[in-house]
């Protein structure tokens, strides 16, 4: 401290006294020296102000695990953030991120008005030429824009894009919107560059187009396949606590974790299995393989030959009729024409582990009971992702791991009330005949991406090519594919063509490109429903409530959506008067749990918001030795028929979980024109080779970290100093690079290196690891941002988006990001 | 008077770091300002490699060398068993920084570790470093809490404002209590796995205590005779020591 | 210029003419010192390379380096007084007065260092922390301080030899061993950072000082008397040919064995982290310069008794000497925190310490502050019988 400034301090006369204070006290023993200390207008405060502490319930909203927190506020200022103690996701617990929102709220960078764009210009370094806006001008211009589309019949150009939606009050009412308006794009959804690939996977399998629930607590054997379980992987806080449970439980449960990288997943398991991307599936049918050989299989649910003597030896064939086939469908084909040549010597092969180390996992996963084989994006990101994900998924029916306990099962919806008003009553007869006449713009669904379900990453390049059309305005929710898309440059040249509209409460990529930016509120000034991600099964749902005032004049989006209905011509505006106002949009959500009271005594709006989340135990059904039961009340006692079963838990054609499926045999010429698979082969889960993009020769892989706080953590100073732990990634993040893969190029620790893939070109720092496959380079997704923020723009390194090609699994249509090969060199 | 101590659970701790944001956030430190921090560094070749890391807050020494060479008395050890510094007459000699054999104090008064300098975008107002919108309320300079003036060294206080207020005789402060959660450090309370518990160690009722015993708690650095009141459990976190071929890493 | 600067009312009266240019010298160099290090001044720690990781950077180099030059000049001057060597009672006033210009100096750099230097005058002595060698150290210097300036005012009516001057240079003597023991306890103690550790700490404090004392006394009496011993009364000539730089040499040649013996130890250290930071030092141009500039070449300069009692020389032998004491110094303070407490990710390897242009200033601002001090106090005390000294 300055001598200056210290001639000046206000402070000196304290000091002083306090130092008398202290040799006083020291010979009254410290207790004293706390009264004498000298902290008059310090410390005071602390006291006197203790009791105005208040505690709002809310949702995080950096991640989809939606913890329930607690905001803590003084004074109309929020100062902390902690965990919800009665919330079942969150526990009172959080991860490192969930303390942040309070950054997040005082942001300095966020937006603070509504404003339009006046400079007609747009590219990454042009001023946009923001001006300050009234809502009324901003909701007026979008409407007007829908209605001139509308009387012109070309609703269809109008299109909604979001993210990570949160429930029936944000994504939930973009559908009604499109419906009404007449457009097939209102609602594209971003599961495409997200996680789609398991999605299918277990819909292809077991009828279940959805991400799992799963049991941990009771789980024996977990075996993980490409997802950051204590990285990312949701909901990474409540993973984590499980994680607790499962390490110090007896039976400990035994975890190995498979990944292309060490991480700290890896680090923490008991078996860490580094393979070549995009091989799991080899891995995955070795490992069935071992088990029907060796015969740890579960003969309950899958079913047994019929004199009971394992005839499944390798490279023999059996006699399909001799195997009685309980809840599983194909197995003896899935033998016959693919397992029994699936060795762990053929798959060390390929993944480029030791065959004693597939062998030793195949025989703890087939030999522990109950057991889950666990995936996400790891093996899906690839070209050939859902048939990973397909085999993967099989061993879950080989362990019987179904719906039973310590098992694998899916998510109840919650008990959410109607709303006052129904889609249907307000259509105008444009919307009726725009209804079904024009594809989305992205394609999922058609001829392209049959079984996809959204291609956000087509979107740019099909509007470039007008086919199938030219967008003409486009509201971004939550999503900022610009940068986050794979080769995502594309994107700035349609963005040029398409009226723009951002509404995140933060300057991004895409709002440098908006001409209306509508910022929403943060997440601790909103109001919103927050049903959970597949979690336990039973049925819940969390609520978001204002702890603050806004500090600036931002809305909720769901607001923003009704106020620009209600200037859309014709019923459509009668159908959002109706609607009128989130709250109300809630409370008649809320109104549902009248009849079906929440455990913890929620039944309405106002208790929602008191609680922070309604939410009723148990699961409703349990697959125990093979049979199907379902909850009577006291216990898990009906039985169920098969029929029920095929309704309500393996809505598959054949009613049972599938490892010939017929789902997608019904696509075999799509699947061998993509794949080059025999037509009749084509709905066998089987090994199917990557298609790597890029002529390099090291794959890139950019995982998320724990710290990477979605769409924001590039910009949170207290996120990027504990971005990298692992490599000490505090100011910047490094590119692993396995010692000698570097010494070939004579890259040596900290330099700075060029990463070149067929797309592009961006420069990082090195950190020699060697963790890291010597095949692969691994840079997190994170930094690289030019309009994120004071903290974020210009850090290094450049953005991976900007080298990974964009290609699809054909199947899934889920963004090959884990694929690319690139070429590193020193820069 | 309880002798407050913190037990960590290598073995549960899955490195996720949300003890490093609670206690940024709690405390308002800057950037680079760990008072918790985990360390993480790595062995091995490839396949055989290992990721091994600690939680690092304040050791809370039994004998707190920081304390021993403070030239002014600003840091001392309080009746409660936490070494605290009294912002008031810290002089910022920084010899107290250079004693700690755990690298566990601070000088934020110091080249900011990230650009733009979070100082100057929240300027400090009454002598403190930077102004935060989101300040924690409690604040006493004259026990380290708070957000500290310029010129003087600031470390991890146990959480003091939460832990002082604590009923008297409690054998251990478990977040999972509603009654006491509030009075939790905010890195014990917030960790998922529940790999940090923190009790009385002169209680021999209590938790922390009985995991000591049971699972042969171990201390950091023994040989520097500090007697940490920090002990760690587990196999997993086995303290690195510095060595050459770590250096020629990089 | 030896004849420019005879003195009729003074036989070996150093010309007026050196004091000013050495004033005014100091007075430039102080300013540039105080323009460089003025940030620190406005801005505190913030301006400094110095921070968490490298807690005592240049400042704190510079700091201990003035006031071990402090009180070896002491020393020096007052073995002089207390065994009563004769003819040394002609350069012991003058090498007093370097001596408290140069702990002025010391201090100087201290105070820019520290976080709170005001609050420290009241803060140490008002919380008497006994255990801690800050403050034995602070005590020790203080007394010093004060004995030199009463030496001072005594010095200008009576003789350094005259009884009082040698009991209170007993005191001196005292209080200079005290302050380098407790200085260099202030590293040695510290358990945790082994490159310090040990009770050789404290006396390779010790050596060091004496030396930089010897070379600070014959670099400035060469420097008043413009680096010409012809007008030097008979007795100071003497010293100045016969003994001192004699000493000087002998110094050396101890301080090399001393360095060898510091540095072999250091490279075949038991103790983890030790040898890491020997190699990288050794591995450095910075530290051969200080081996083969600052102690092999004074040395060889030194040897030669013809050369030996040239005054140029000896200033050229004692400059290279204090620059090679200096970087030694920085070298120790810097190399004690190089190795991090603990292995890890976010300080992999050394810690990197490079200090900036602020930090230089406070170092050429701690200098020149002495070199000021020293011109204007030979204004001020260098009056009454002994003048010439
Ligand atoms: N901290 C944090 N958590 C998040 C999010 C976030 O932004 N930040 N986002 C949430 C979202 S939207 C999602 S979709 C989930 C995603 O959750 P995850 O899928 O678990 O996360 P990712 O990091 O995308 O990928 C997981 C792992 O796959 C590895 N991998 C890459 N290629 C392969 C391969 O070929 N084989 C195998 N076995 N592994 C491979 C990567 O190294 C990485 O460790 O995370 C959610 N949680
Ligand atoms: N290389 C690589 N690329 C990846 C991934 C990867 O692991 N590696 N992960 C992929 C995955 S799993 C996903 S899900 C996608 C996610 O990619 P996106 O769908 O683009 O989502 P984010 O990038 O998380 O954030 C989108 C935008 O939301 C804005 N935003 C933040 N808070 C709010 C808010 O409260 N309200 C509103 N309206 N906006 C807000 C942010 O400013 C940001 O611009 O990225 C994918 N891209
Ligand atoms: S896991 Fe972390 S980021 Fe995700 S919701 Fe929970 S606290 Fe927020
Ligand atoms: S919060 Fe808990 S689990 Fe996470 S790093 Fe800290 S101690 Fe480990
Ligand atoms: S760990 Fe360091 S700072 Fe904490 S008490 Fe011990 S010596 Fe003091
Ligand atoms: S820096 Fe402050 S606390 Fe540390 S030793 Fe100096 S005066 Fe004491
Ligand atoms: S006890 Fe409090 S101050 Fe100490 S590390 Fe934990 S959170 Fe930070
Ligand atoms: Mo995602």
């Amino acid at each position: 401290m300055s001598w200056v400034q210290q001639l000046l301090s206000r402070r000196l006369f304290l000091q002083a006294s306090g130092a008398t204070g202290f040799a006083a006290a020291t010979a009254g023993g410290m207790s004293t020296m706390f009264t004498l200390a000298p902290t008059e207008g310090r410390g005071q405060e602390s006291m006197q102000a203790a009791n105005e502490t208040r505690i709002t319930k809310s949702v995080c909203h950096q991640c989809p695990a939606r913890c329930g927190i607690d905001i803590y506020t003084r004074d109309g200022r929020m100062y902390a953030i902690y965990g919800t103690s009665d919330n079942p996701i969150s526990n009172g617990k959080l991860c490192p991120k969930g303390h942040l929102g309070t950054y997040i709220l005082y942001d300095p960078d966020r937006f603070k008005q509504p404003m339009k764009r006046t400079n007609p210009d747009k590219g990454r370094d042009v001023d946009p030429g923001f001006v300050p806006i009234s809502w009324e001008e901003a909701y007026d211009t979008i409407a007007a824009r829908i209605n001139r589309l509308r009387e012109r019949g070309e609703a269809h150009r109008f299109a909604t894009l979001f993210g990570r939606g949160w429930g029936a009050s944000d994504a939930g009412i973009l559908g009604p919107l499109g419906q009404l308006i007449g457009t097939p794009n209102s609602g594209l959804g971003h599961s495409s560059i997200c996680s789609d690939g398991s999605k299918c996977a277990k819909d292809l399998t077991d009828g279940n187009y959805s991400y799992s629930a799963y049991d941990y607590a009771n789980c024996n054997n977990l075996l993980i396949f490409g997802a950051g379980f204590l990285e990312a992987f949701r909901p990474y806080n409540n993973n984590m606590q499980q994680w607790g449970t499962m390490r110090s439980k007896s039976p400990r449960t035994t975890v190995t974790a498979v990944d292309v990288h060490m991480n700290t997943t890896l680090a923490a398991s008991d078996r860490s299995l580094i393979v070549r991307p995009g091989t799991d599936g080899a891995l995955a049918l070795a490992i069935a393989h071992v088990m029907l050989v060796e015969g740890l299989w579960d003969r309950e649910f899958v079913g047994d030959f019929e004199d009971q003597r394992n005839a499944f030896a390798t490279g023999e064939t059996i006699d399909p009729d001799r195997f009685i086939e309980r809840w599983v469908t194909g197995l003896p084909r899935w033998w016959n024409e693919e397992l029994k040549d699936r060795t762990p010597k053929w798959a060390a092969e390929i993944t480029g582990l030791a065959e004693s180390e597939i062998l030793a996992t195949a025989r703890e996963f087939g030999g522990t009971r109950p057991a889950i084989a666990l995936f996400e994006r790891g093996p899906t990101a690839h070209s050939n992702g859902t048939y990973n994900g397909m085999a993967i998924h099989a061993l879950n029916a080989l362990a019987g791991s179904l719906f039973a306990e310590g098992g694998i099962f899916y998510q109840m919806p919650p008990a959410y009330g109607p709303l006052p008003v129904d889609v249907e009553d307000y259509m105008d007869d444009t919307a009726r005949e725009m209804a079904g006449k024009y594809p989305r713009i992205d394609m999922a669904g058609t001829e392209r991406y049959p079984l996809a379900h959204n291609m956000m990453q087509e979107i740019a390049r099909n509007h470039l090519a007008g086919d199938p059309y030219k967008l003409d305005t486009a509201i971004f929710y939550l999503t900022n594919p610009i940068w986050t898309a794979p080769d995502s440059t594309h994107w700035e040249d349609a963005l040029r063509e398409i009226f723009v509209v951002d509404t995140s409460p933060f300057p991004g990529e895409t709002a440098q490109f908006a001409d209306l930016v509508l910022p929403e509120h943060t997440y601790p000034e909103r109001l919103m429903d927050v049903p959970t991600y597949p979690f336990q099964g039973w049925p819940m749902a969390e609520i978001r409530s204002p702890a603050v005032e806004p500090l600036y004049d931002t809305r909720n989006f769901s607001q923003m959506i009704f106020e620009i209905g209600k200037r859309i011509n014709g019923p459509t505006g009668d159908y959002y008067r109706a609607l009128d106002t989130t709250e109300n949009f809630l409370r008649h959500l809320a109104a549902g749990f009248r009849d079906a009271p929440g455990d913890n005594g929620v039944t309405d709006f106002e208790s929602w918001q008191e609680k922070g989340v309604w939410y009723r135990k148990p699961y409703q059904w349990r697959q125990w030795r093979g049979d199907f039961y379902e909850w009577d009340g006291q216990g898990y006692n009906r039985q169920m028929s098969e029929a029920e079963v095929a309704e309500k838990l393996l809505p598959t054609p054949s009613g049972r979980f599938e490892l010939f499926s017929e789902k997608l045999q019904s696509h075999a010429d799509f699947v061998e024109r993509e794949f080059g698979i025999a037509r009749d082969r084509a709905g066998l889960i089987q090994w199917v080779a990557p298609r790597h993009t890029g002529s390099g020769d090291l794959h890139l892989v950019s995982p998320k970290t724990a710290m990477h706080a979605e769409g924001r953590g590039a910009n949170i100073p207290q996120a990027i100093e504990f971005m990298q732990p692992v490599l000490g990634g505090n100011t910047t993040v490094y590119l692993e690079m396995h010692p000698r893969t570097a010494r070939d190029r004579g890259i040596r620790n900290d330099d700075r290196v060029r990463i070149t893939s067929d797309v592009g070109t961006i420069d990082a720092y090195v950190r020699l690891f060697e963790g890291t496959h010597p095949d692969t380079v691994v840079l997190p997704m994170e930094h690289g941002h030019w309009a994120q923020g004071r903290w974020a723009e210009g850090r290094m390194p450049g953005h991976s988006g900007y080298v990974t090609a964009n290609q699809s699994d054909k199947l899934s249509g889920l963004a090959n990001y884990y694929s690319g090969k690139v070429n590193v060199e020193k820069a | 008077m309880p002798k407050w101590g913190m037990v960590i659970d290598l073995d549960k701790c899955t490195g996720c770091q949300a003890c490093s944001t609670a206690c940024a956030m709690e405390n308002n430190t800057l950037p680079g300002e760990s008072w918790q921090d985990v360390l993480f560094y790595h062995e091995g070749e490839h396949p055989n490699v290992q990721i091994k890391w600690f939680p690092r807050p304040c050791m809370q020494c039994e004998n707190p060398s920081c304390v021993y060479v403070c030239p002014t008395g600003a840091t001392y050890k309080t009746e409660d068993g936490v070494v605290l510094i009294d912002w008031n007459k810290c002089i910022g000699c920084k010899y107290c920084m250079i004693a700690c054999p755990y690298g566990v104090r601070f000088y934020a008064d110091e080249e900011p570790l990230l650009e733009p300098d979070l100082r100057e975008v929240f300027p400090g107002e009454d002598g403190q470093v930077w102004n935060p919108p989101y300040q924690n309320p409690n604040e006493d300079w004259s026990k380290g809490i708070g957000i500290q003036p310029k010129g003087v060294v600031s470390k991890c206080t146990f959480c003091y404002h939460r832990i002082s207020q604590a009923p008297d005789g409690v054998a251990d402060l478990d977040e999972d209590d509603p009654e006491l959660k509030e009075y939790v450090p905010a890195c014990v309370r917030t960790c998922a796995p529940k790999a940090r518990y923190f009790g009385d160690l002169d209680n021999p009722e209590s938790n922390v205590n009985r995991l000591i015993a049971e699972k042969r708690g171990t201390r950091l650095k023994e040989e520097t005779g500090n007697k940490p009141q920090v002990y760690y459990l587990g196999e997993h976190g086995t303290v690195p020591k510095f060595d050459p071929e770590f250096d020629n890493e990089s | 210029m030896s004849a420019t600067v005879e003195n009729v009312d003074q036989p070996g009266k150093p010309s007026p003419a050196i004091t000013t240019a050495t004033l005014i010298s100091g007075a430039i160099g102080l300013a540039v010192g105080l323009a460089l290090a003025y940030p620190v001044f406005f801005e505190g720690g913030r301006a400094l390379a110095q921070g968490t990781n490298m807690a005592w950077g240049l400042p704190v180099a510079t700091y201990a380096f003035l006031a071990l030059g402090s009180f070896g000049l002491s020393m020096v001057a007052a073995v002089g007084g207390v065994f009563g060597l004769s003819g040394w009672n002609r350069i012991t006033p003058r090498l007093y007065m370097l001596a408290l210009a140069v702990s002025f100096g010391a201090i100087a750099a201290l105070a820019m260092e520290l976080g709170h230097p005001i609050r420290a005058i009241w803060a140490i002595p008002l919380n008497m922390q006994i255990q801690s060698p800050l403050l034995w150290m602070g005590v020790f210097w203080g007394v010093y301080v004060v004995c030199l300036l009463a030496m001072m005012l005594r010095l200008r009516r009576v003789d350094a030899l005259e009884r009082g001057s040698r009991r209170l240079a007993v005191v001196i003597l005292l209080t200079c061993l005290g302050a380098l023991f407790t200085q260099g306890l202030v590293y040695g103690m510290m358990s945790m950072r082994p490159v310090w550790y040990g009770i050789g700490t404290p006396l390779y404090y010790m050596y060091g000082a004496i030396l930089t004392g010897v070379a600070l006394a014959l670099l400035f009496i060469n420097l008043t008397h413009g680096f010409s011993q012809d007008n030097m009364v008979a007795a100071k000539r003497r010293v100045m040919r016969d003994q001192l730089p004699v000493i000087f040499l002998v110094a050396l040649v101890g301080y090399a064995i001393v360095v060898s013996a510091k540095i072999i130890t250091g490279l075949w250290a038991p103790t983890t982290g030790v040898q890491v930071v020997y190699e990288h030092m050794v591995g450095t141009g910075l530290f051969w310069f200080e081996v083969l500039g600052g102690v092999l070449l004074p040395i060889a300069l030194m040897a030669a008794p013809a050369m030996r009692t040239r005054p140029a020389v000896q200033g050229v032998a004692a400059v290279l000497a204090v620059v090679g004491l200096f970087i030694a110094r920085y070298e120790f303070t810097v190399s004690g925190q190089q190795v991090p407490l603990f292995k890890g990710s976010w300080v992999p390897g050394l810690v990197e310490y490079s200090p900036n242009i602020v930090e230089w200033g406070i170092l050429v601002t701690g200098a020149f502050l002495a070199l000021t001090v020293y011109a204007v106090a030979d204004r001020f005390f260098n009056t009454g019988p002994y003048s010439a000294d």
